[in-house]
């Protein structure tokens, strides 16, 4: 049975307050569909509501909620309405450090073993061998640091990405900043042409003036990495990546590689 | 060369990304159009502008979730839902239905009487409270953006209220009472209920309409 307007109209205020039985709210959301009055008092209704809940004496949280508040809600993943390209969520961005940082520490720690059982088994115990095995495992206590640094940047609450792409000297490379104001910022790069010898890769964090956030230092599978906190008191508004001699500038001299702006 | 881990002196906000943000896109009402870009920023998976999200409205949050359940220890479980289906549905809100502090509020409410049901266990409401379907608009020179001097009116006329009109607002809104529960419980004629509670809005809806003064 159809009902008249005014009749429908007077389900507006329960139909707000969500306490109409499943039928009634089925039929006046029919309605409502194509009545310009109704769409009106129901967003008037609603903002009745609000003004209400806004209305109250306000009860002060306690301190502490906002951290449970946080740590709950990214505990899930984001349900993004379609995927874009940026819409991956922090959670996959979670699982790629996940990678990151296993990867680093299974290497090292494979390497170091095999590296170890060689020497034994060779029995060549050499100084110089010995001084040799000490350097990588300071290498290694390094890559672990890295590898927490890593970590802590890209769980940090205030992450941000920023997608770098490859200029007129590289047009193919591309990369990507994860910056975290607070904790720092991870750079990693693919598709970069190989060095020539002298050269290497410097990351400027662009803020009023260009800032070193480091040497690029290639990984294993043929990109460039940085992994740093670099020390920037105003907001930066680009990224880039230039060539520079080895060791460095402080300031960039040589060409662009990429750049991408906040 | 390796560089010193060094912590920057002070964090780096993202207002003035937003804010510029909004500028470009031209909108007329800048905190509508900050925090529509943040439930877009935490569509995209930016936790930090869930932070925001939550030092803009979580004491709002709480304060409603707080009026319904009466209880610290689940007003804060409400919070912690409320924020959380935020996260994972910053996507689905369409800025032409509803203010963001709405929607949340909204949802709060909705999240807020299932708990309250849940803990009076009432068998004959164990359906949850759906959140109303807001028709889209596009806002025009009265944006769907509460001022606080509208807010100061509704309170004004609350208070003016008797207890008449006061009570069926209250346990319609904040009880989550239908008008014949509300009539069971005042134990009122059905029909008295429902001329109260028409008249109580009719007056809350007149004082958020009426013009500002300049």
């Amino acid at each position: 049975m159809n009902r008249d307007h005014d009749s429908l109209a007077a389900l507006a205020h329960d139909y707000v307050l969500g306490s109409l039985s499943d039928a009634d709210e089925r039929e006046f959301r029919e309605h409502l569909a194509g009545c310009d009055e109704c769409q009106r008092a129901v967003r008037d209704l609603a903002l009745v509501g609000e003004a209400l809940a806004r209305s109250l004496d306000v009860s002060e949280p306690p301190a502490g909620l906002r951290a449970r508040v946080l740590a709950r809600a990214t505990a899930s993943p984001v349900a993004a309405p379609a995927p874009t390209r940026q819409g991956r969520a922090t959670w996959q961005w979670l699982a790629i450090a996940a990678t990151i940082v296993a990867t680093i520490m299974t290497g090292a720690t494979v390497y170091y073993r095999s590296e170890t059982a060689r020497l034994r088994a060779a029995g060549a115990q050499s100084a110089q061998r010995i001084e040799s095995l000490e350097q990588q495992v300071a290498a290694l206590r390094t890559n672990a640091e890295t590898a927490a640094q890593t970590t802590t940047v890209l769980t940090a609450a205030d992450l941000a990405r920023i997608d770098l792409s490859g200029q007129a000297a590289a047009p193919g490379a591309a990369g990507r900043v994860f910056w975290s104001p607070t904790s720092g910022l991870v750079f990693a790069a693919t598709n970069l042409p190989e060095l020539p010898p002298g050269r290497v890769y410097q990351l400027w964090v662009v803020a009023d003036q260009p800032i070193s956030a480091g040497i690029a230092e290639p990984s294993s599978r043929g990109g460039f990495s940085v992994v740093t906190s670099p020390s920037v008191t105003s907001r930066p508004k680009a990224f880039a990546l230039t060539i520079e001699p080895t060791g460095g500038r402080p300031a960039p001299t040589g060409a662009m590689f990429l750049l991408g702006s906040m | 060369m390796r560089l010193t881990l060094l912590r920057p002196p002070r964090p780096i906000g993202f207002r003035d990304r937003q804010l510029l943000h909004c500028r470009r896109v031209g909108i007329r009402n800048e905190a509508a159009d900050v925090d529509a870009f943040r439930m877009k920023r935490i569509a995209a998976g930016d936790s930090s502008a869930l932070a925001e999200l939550y030092d803009a409205h979580g004491s709002a949050v709480y304060t409603l979730a707080h009026r319904i359940l009466r209880h610290p220890g689940d007003a804060e479980e409400v919070v912690q839902e409320v924020f959380a289906q935020a996260w994972r549905q910053a996507g689905r809100y369409d800025p032409n239905r509803a203010s963001v502090a709405g929607w949340l509020l909204m949802i709060t409410r909705a999240r807020a009487l299932d708990a309250l049901r849940a803990r009076e266990a009432r068998p004959d409401r164990t359906h949850s409270i759906e959140l109303p379907e807001l028709p889209a608009h596009n806002p025009g020179p009265e944006m769907t953006l509460l001022s606080s001097d509208a807010i100061e009116r509704v309170r004004a006329v609350m208070r003016e209220f008797d207890e008449t009109l006061r009570v069926p607002v209250e346990l319609a809104y904040f009880e989550g009472l239908s008008q014949s529960e509300i009539a069971e419980r005042l134990n009122q004629p059905l029909g008295t209920v429902k001329t109260r509670l028409r008249n109580a809005v009719a007056k809350l809806r007149e004082a958020l309409n009426q013009r500002e003064e300049p």
